[in-house]
């Protein structure tokens, strides 16, 4: 690993294990006194935890469809990656479900969303849809591994000792092996590409439905998530691989960072167009109840959050890095982390402006006098349980990809036959 | 062995035709007896409630309804309004309707204080929305809510058009004013809301906001709209009455006479 590699590495265990100190404080003040902690009340109802379990169910999403690209669409640039990415929509899963979970206000009645589900609601949908994404993800990222897990289980050391746990018995590295593991992982692809558009546009039609909030209540909202999702995690896939990807040296890695950026660069494009369409037709109709919330976004209090955090850092130095250095991969994983990163605020505002419009008039100056809006900034406890969640995604991530054979850094050649089951190779 | 059989048979369904019959008898009795304004027609029943809020301002600041509730239904009383629990409660009347009562309606109009309340609507978004079947709309209408099914993902907080849900960020027990034993406590994470006071129905009684305003100045009526006698069904149908947000299609059980 290069010097600027490592340091990145370092620095993001750093960052995982401190955010994960600190976020015990907010798991503790969570368990401790529930939704008292949090700044959201009965009128906004919901704030950061609903935003950050949004937010990082996109990156799982988006990352997963990238993993797609290799294991059912077969493109070989990519190949390389397809387990990293396999993890890093594992991991970002896992971190969107603690964060939901928290945020119930009974987390022990979290049994009820399988057992006792309506399927008239949308939200009665995504407890199955999780639970089969979960499970499809588990065995797909195994299946992924399965030839690298062979082929190391004899190495020393805790890695080999779990490769050789994790192999379970199966020590099987044939060709016909290898074709079989290529078939199983297109067949797993395949169903989970449904099921990653099914999860995430639900997730946008939690939104999408609620008639009684007009800037939610939109066909294009699904939509909006979805691409919002891609784009997010194919940005955090950019990052992971510029600094964990396969190569030893900076460089290494270019090709495949340079293709991703190029992905990302078409993606940024798409939801720049959507987002105009939302908020130029929004502002356009001049309907009160829909452009209020546009306007809160955009001129409100948290102004700074649109136009500094994502569309200056989010849209537009990303976009200047991946047009005029776009052949460097520290430039596009940069790009990649900006996006990553500050996608969370796309997500903020849609979450919280909707809700900040209330159901009724008069509300906004029953408490906080005539003239102002609803306004909502979260506790410090509903930030460090964000963090928590986060932090834990990211040192699984970290723990996954020391442990694991996720990356091959020296292009082993004898896993190259994996993903070459069949034709349909797309170079 | 046949004969026996069919004996049973015979035997067990005059038992089970006995009793659904007895159990008719018993609820039509009751029914007819206490209930207000049944008709008796076989027609679903749809509760509603019209407010009369001329009569209703007349009274100034009176909250009988309000207090009422809040004792019967063990409310907490919380102080910060972001965290308060409401089943009923008061709010001016251009914002209970801000399209209708624009700036140019007469001031005492748009400055009433008039009471707001779970709609029980017709087609509720709340229930729609609901993943665990904690809340459901009874066959007459009246929208429920089973504290021990809701998980507190507050979703028909956020589904709900009118505001008419509260979650309970505390232990609502510790701010109990007077604690009834015969009705149940809520706890942390969990959502609540009117209930239209379904288990006084059940008993032939008045909801508790109708019974204490009927003590005052008897703005809010209450009884079966499918019934075209009743009294609500009369003033519904010949009086001007809005309901809120028609627009949305919820088809709001709370009439309001302006």
């Amino acid at each position: 690993m290069s010097t600027a590699r490592k340091g990145a590495d370092r620095l993001f265990w750093f960052l995982a294990l401190t955010g994960l100190i600190a976020g015990l404080v907010g798991l503790w003040t969570r368990l401790t006194v529930g939704h008292a902690s949090a700044n959201y009340g009965s009128y906004i109802p919901w704030g950061l935890w609903v935003s950050g379990y949004i937010y990082m169910i996109g990156l799982s999403a988006g990352a997963f469809v990238m993993s797609a690209l290799v294991f059912v669409f077969r493109v070989k640039a990519l190949e390389r990656i397809g387990t990293l990415a396999l993890l890093t929509a594992l991991t970002t899963l896992i971190g969107a479900l603690l964060m939901i979970w928290m945020d119930l206000g009974h987390m022990d009645r979290v049994w009820r969303m399988v057992l006792r589900t309506n399927f008239g609601s949308v939200m009665g949908w995504m407890a199955w849809l999780y639970g089969a994404y979960f499970v499809l993800l588990l065995v797909e990222f195994w299946q992924a591994m399965r030839l690298r897990l062979v082929l190391q289980a004899d190495a020393p050391g805790l890695a080999g000792t779990l490769c050789r746990i994790l192999t379970f018995g199966n020590r099987d590295a044939s060709a016909a092996s290898r074709r079989r593991d290529a078939a199983r992982l297109r067949i797993l692809g395949s169903i989970g590409i449904p099921l990653a558009i099914a999860f995430h546009g639900s997730v946008g039609a939690i939104f999408g439905v609620v008639g009684a909030r007009p800037y939610w209540n939109s066909g294009l909202t699904p939509i909006i998530f979805l691409v919002g999702a891609l784009l997010s995690g194919a940005a955090l896939l950019a990052m992971v691989t510029a600094i964990w990807g396969p190569g030893k040296e900076d460089g290494d890695n270019t090709a495949i960072v340079v293709l991703i950026g190029r992905i990302i660069l078409g993606l940024l494009a798409f939801d720049v167009i959507l987002e105009w369409a939302e908020i130029s037709i929004g502002l356009w109709s001049s309907l009160p109840a829909e452009s209020a919330s546009l306007k809160l976004i955009l001129f409100g209090h948290y102004w700074w959050v649109y136009w500094g955090v994502h569309v200056g850092l989010g849209i537009l130095l990303p976009a200047l890095l991946l047009l005029f250095a776009g052949k460097r991969a520290s430039a596009v994983g940069w790009a990649g982390g900006l996006i990553a990163a500050t996608f969370m605020s796309v997500r903020l505002n849609i979450v919280i402006p909707g809700l900040a419009v209330p159901e009724m008039e008069g509300l906004r100056d029953a408490f906080q006098g005539p003239g102002l809006s609803f306004e909502y900034f979260p506790s410090s406890a509903e930030w460090l349980l964000f963090i928590f969640a986060v932090s834990t995604a990211a040192l699984l991530f970290l723990l996954g990809k020391s442990l694991l054979p996720v990356v091959d850094h020296d292009a082993n050649p004898d896993l190259e036959p994996q993903l070459q089951g069949g034709p349909g190779h797309v170079q | 062995m046949n004969k026996s059989r069919r004996d049973f048979l015979k035997k067990a369904g005059m038992t089970l035709l006995g009793a659904s019959g007895a159990r008719f008898v018993i609820l039509g009795i009751a029914d007819a007896e206490h209930l207000p304004d049944s008709g008796g027609s076989g027609v679903r029943r749809r509760w509603a409630i019209a407010i009369d809020t001329e009569k209703c301002a007349s009274q100034g600041d009176c909250t009988a309804c309000i207090d009422a509730c809040n004792a019967e239904h063990n409310i907490p009383r919380i102080d910060n309004p972001e965290e308060e629990i409401k089943w009923i409660w008061k709010e001016r009347a251009k914002a209970v309707f801000p399209h209708q009562l624009g700036n140019d309606s007469p001031r005492t109009l748009r400055d009433r204080e008039i009471p707001v309340l779970c709609n029980h609507c017709e087609n509720p978004p709340c229930v729609r929305v609901c993943p665990t079947q904690a809340t459901w709309k009874r066959d007459d209408g009246i929208v429920m809510m089973d504290q021990h099914r809701c998980i507190g993902c507050r979703y028909c907080i956020v589904g709900c058009p009118y505001g008419a849900r509260s979650f309970n960020f505390r232990d609502p027990r510790r701010a109990i004013d007077k604690l009834r034993s015969d009705y149940p406590t809520r706890t942390r994470g969990v959502v609540e809301k009117c209930t239209l006071c379904a288990e006084r129905l059940a008993i032939g009684a008045q909801p508790a906001c109708v019974e204490a305003c009927e003590a005052t100045c008897g703005a809010m009526v209450f009884g079966d709209l499918a019934n075209p006698d009743s009294a609500i069904g009369r003033l519904v149908r010949t009086t001007l009455t809005m309901r809120r947000k028609p627009e949305l299609g919820t088809e709001p059980k709370v009439h309001y006479k302006l």
